[in-house]
This record gives structure tokens, sequence and C-alpha cells, in this order.
């Protein structure tokens, strides 16, 4: 209750108040430095707080989240409503307003061999979500070259929390935003997770751009179908690509002239390949621009840009001192 | 003399029959305040089930078309869920329920059944939910169908015992 400011309002705002008071009480204990660069709040019942940051990783001793404090945190994450949240517990996650994500873990409920549920919940991952504006400067040259007349179509690909979603979300800003070089376009995202946009009932949480529609929690195939026939975007924008179903939507809009920008999990082109659905993607073409990222030395940092067939582009467009920080306050 | 005598058993007799009917009214009260708890906790259980709605949203909802004391009760527990003070459902509830006891008519069982009904709120999956709600409701059925036969009866010895207590005083003093 009486928890001294972090001075981050995102922290303050959005994060902290998800917490049991002892746990608050606890993190206000921790270092400025620490919480600047926190991505990763975990919550284990019975053991110490553990945070996860940008450098490394803390552990509170003092902070042991016993049963009361568990509880306390879960009905804050949401809203005392567990039962409303069937399909996220499914899921093993749930989005919270501002496009934190807490990820679950507890026993599984099957049926028919699917999970159902979770039950016994012991485990919680409240993942920071943080705009930084700006992240995706750094590539906008080779996504789109400025004297192109539309942008290539991209995939964005590095390990998990390598920065894909705020890259892809700080792509969407800038291709909708426009600038004295490139007009503004208009951008759908497909935002099966909330996570890009941060949408709670229905309103960007984020900066997307003035140009950008969010159809919230959508299935990624269905949405850009769906985008494609009632929103005509001239840039489709999906996280995390790689069911066969996606592959159809990709291609579908790249045949209708939409310029397509998405993320997928990988360490290099021909990881990522090994996918079936990717690699028709990539063997048809779809995508012009493959841009890899890497967590260090900041989550977001672009690593190399390849092009349509998988060639470095040259030294003059590389993108150049491409490392996403944060950029100050929000607007 | 006599008429102050008169004045003053006139007086007493109509303040025992007040007390008489104060008693009366809380033994006819109690049935119908549970019977708009029970209806709550089955708009809860409906709320809960087929819509899957947030529990201050669904407060808010059946507060709005209660009665009293549920109508009480439901807003003051919403009211605390949504006010940021870190509590869990089941201390909004137990404080909501403690907020509103003194202008209800109900007994201190019919307290318990609430304070253990709350215990469970909000933490649970929706079958758990469900049981404690049916639960909560079949205690407080039960309450009610006692209260009934006791208003039907006690209220109205209680209104006699009134009256006639005071007559009684009356007489003795004189």
């Amino acid at each position: 209750m009486c928890v001294a400011p972090s001075s981050d309002p995102v922290l303050d705002r959005q994060v902290l108040p998800l917490l049991a008071d002892r746990l608050r009480l606890a993190l206000s204990s921790v270092a400025p430095e620490v919480l600047a660069g926190l991505e990763e709040i975990r919550v284990r019942l019975g053991r110490p707080l553990h945070l996860v940051t940008t450098t490394g990783e803390v552990f509170l001793p003092d902070a042991v989240v016993a049963a009361t404090d568990f509880r306390a945190t879960l009905e804050l994450i949401t809203g005392s409503s567990l039962y409303a949240l069937e399909e996220e517990l499914r899921n093993g996650y749930i989005t919270l307003p501002g496009g934190h994500r807490v990820g679950l873990a507890g026993r599984a409920v099957l049926e028919d061999g699917h999970v159902r549920t979770l039950k016994h919940l012991s485990g919680l991952n409240i993942r920071v979500s943080r705009e930084f504006r700006g992240a995706a400067a750094g590539v906008l040259e080779a996504v789109w070259p400025h004297d192109l007349e539309r942008p290539h179509s991209a995939l964005i690909v590095s390990a998990p929390r390598g920065g894909k979603t705020t890259v892809l979300r700080d792509l969407a800003r800038l291709l909708s935003a426009g600038g004295p070089e490139r007009p503004g376009l208009k951008v759908t995202i497909v935002d099966e997770r909330s996570e890009i946009a941060g949408c709670f009932e229905g309103l960007p949480q984020k900066d997307v751009g003035p140009r950008t529609d969010v159809l919230d929690a959508c299935p990624k195939a269905a949405g850009m179908m769906m985008a494609l026939r009632a929103l005509g975007p001239e840039v489709l924008v999906a996280d995390e690509v790689g069911r066969p179903e996606d592959a159809v939507a990709i291609r579908e809009a790249v045949n209708a002239g939409v310029t397509v920008v998405s993320s997928v999990h990988g360490g290099s082109l021909e990881e990522i390949g090994r996918r079936p659905a990717i690699r028709e993607i990539i063997e048809s073409g779809a995508f012009g621009r493959y841009i890899f990222l890497a967590r260090r030395p900041a989550p977001g940092t672009v690593v190399t840009v390849l092009d349509q067939v998988g060639q470095p582009l040259d030294e003059a467009s590389q993108p150049r001192g491409a490392v996403a920080r944060p950029a100050g306050g929000a607007p | 003399m006599i008429a102050v005598k008169l004045a003053g058993g006139l007086l007493v007799i109509t303040a025992s029959t007040a007390l008489g009917f104060l008693v009366a009214s809380n033994f006819e009260r109690r049935p119908g305040e549970l019977a708009e708890l029970i209806t709550a906790l089955g708009l809860l259980e409906t709320e809960i089930t087929y819509a899957a709605t947030p529990l201050a949203e669904a407060f808010a909802g059946i507060a709005a078309r209660a009665g009293r004391p549920a109508r009480e009760i439901l807003s003051e527990a919403r009211r605390r869920l949504t006010s940021g003070e870190g509590g869990t459902a089941a201390e909004a509830w137990a404080r909501a329920v403690n907020a509103a006891w003194d202008g209800t008519a109900l007994g201190p069982a019919d307290r318990d059944t609430l304070l253990d009904f709350g215990a469970s709120l909000g933490a649970s999956d929706r079958e758990d939910q469900v049981k404690h709600i049916r639960l909560a409701v079949e205690r407080l059925r039960k309450a009610e169908a006692v209260a009934r036969a006791d208003a039907a009866r006690l209220a109205r010895v209680w209104k006699n015992l009134g009256f006639l207590g005071g007559v009684m005083i009356v007489i003795v003093s004189i």
C-alpha cells in the first residue's frame, strides 16, 4: 500500500498493483537500476520471488511467496474472476491491460487428450511489456527503402525474449505514421495474443500509429483474411506465425498486394526453414526481408538483415547502431 | 393526579407496544431478506456459469436489481474490489457483509453462511464457484423456511407481549 514510487510509470501503475502487498513491499527494496531493466517477475508458491532483468536475475530471499500472497496476487491479476478465464487457462497465459502477459503453471486437467484447464496453480510469470519507441527506426530503411513505392514484406526472427514484438510494434507504428520520406500506410494488426497493441477492452494501450486498426484476440489466419476482406490494409501485421493456415493467409495477402510484417521464433533462416509452413512461405518468396534480432546487448538488437533469397543486404543498407532503447516517457 | 397517572400509563403502554412491534418486525423482515440473498446468489450463479462475467461487474449488475440487504452487500463488495486497495474478493465480501450487518434482521447463523461462502469467492474455477454458491443457497433456504415459521408465530407473540407487558407494568406500578 505504501510503496515508494519506482519512477517507472509502467511498473507503478500497471505491474506493481498486480502483486500482493507483501511482495510489492519486497520489490520496493530492490535497487531502481534493477527495476528499470525488469523483464519478468516470477511468483512461485513457497519459493522466493524471482526477478529476471535485461542484465541477469535476482532472487529475493526475504520474499518467500506464501499461500496467501500467491492467492492475493492471482486474484489481483484475474480480477477475482478466475472462472471467467477458461480460454486463458487453457492457453496457459493471461493478457493484462498494458499488454503485459502472465504465464501460468499448475496442474493440467485433460479432456480428450487436450488441456481443458489448469488447476492448483503454483507459478506465475509476469512478463513486463515495455514500449520502446524507435526500436524499429534502424530497420525502417531496410524494410522500406525510401526510393521504393511500398515496403517489403518482412519476417522478424529471434529467440524468445529477443525483442520481436517490440520491434514489430514499432515497425507498425512507423509505417502507420509515415514521415517526410514515406507516406503513412493503412495498417491492420491481427493481435492474437494481445501483445502487440496491448488492447484492453478493444482499445490499444500502446502507440501503434494513427492509421492502424487492431483485430484484438483474433486467430491470426482468420484475422488476416477478415482484414483483407473488410479493412483494406496496405500493411498486415501479425505476431509469431508458423501454422499451415498462417502460410495460406500470408500468401493470400502478399498476392493481394498487401505488405505482411510478421515474426517467428528461431535463430537462422535454416532453422526456421525446418518448419514446413515457414519453409513454404520462404520458398514462395513472400518475404522480401528477414530481420534477425538478438537479446544482447539489449533486446531488439538487430544482428543482420537478409533479402528475399537469404543474402545479406549490402553494407550501405545494413542498419547501423540499431539497438532498441527506451526512448524516455510514453507520448 | 389521575390525569398524570393516566398519561404516564398510556406512555408506558405505547412504548412497550412499539418495542414489541420492533422485535416482531425483525422476525417479519428476516425471511424477505433471506429471499433477496437467495435470489442474488442465484443470479450470481447464472452470471458465472453462462456469461463468465468478471466478479466486480457481476456484483454491480446484480446489485442494481436486488433488494435489501443483498444490494448493500454486493455494491459495497464491488466498491472494495474496484477501489484498488489490493485485497482479495474474500476480504471485500467479508467487509461488505459486516458493514451491512447492523441494518439487517439476519441472525448470526446467516452471517456465518455468507462469510463461509465469501471465503471461496473468486479464486477457483467455474465448477468450484458454482458448488459453493449452491451450498450457500441451500443453507439460506433452510434458514428461510425456519424464518418464515418464526415470523408467523413469534411476530404475533412479540406484538402481544409488548402490549401486555406495558399493561402489566402500568398495573404493577399503580
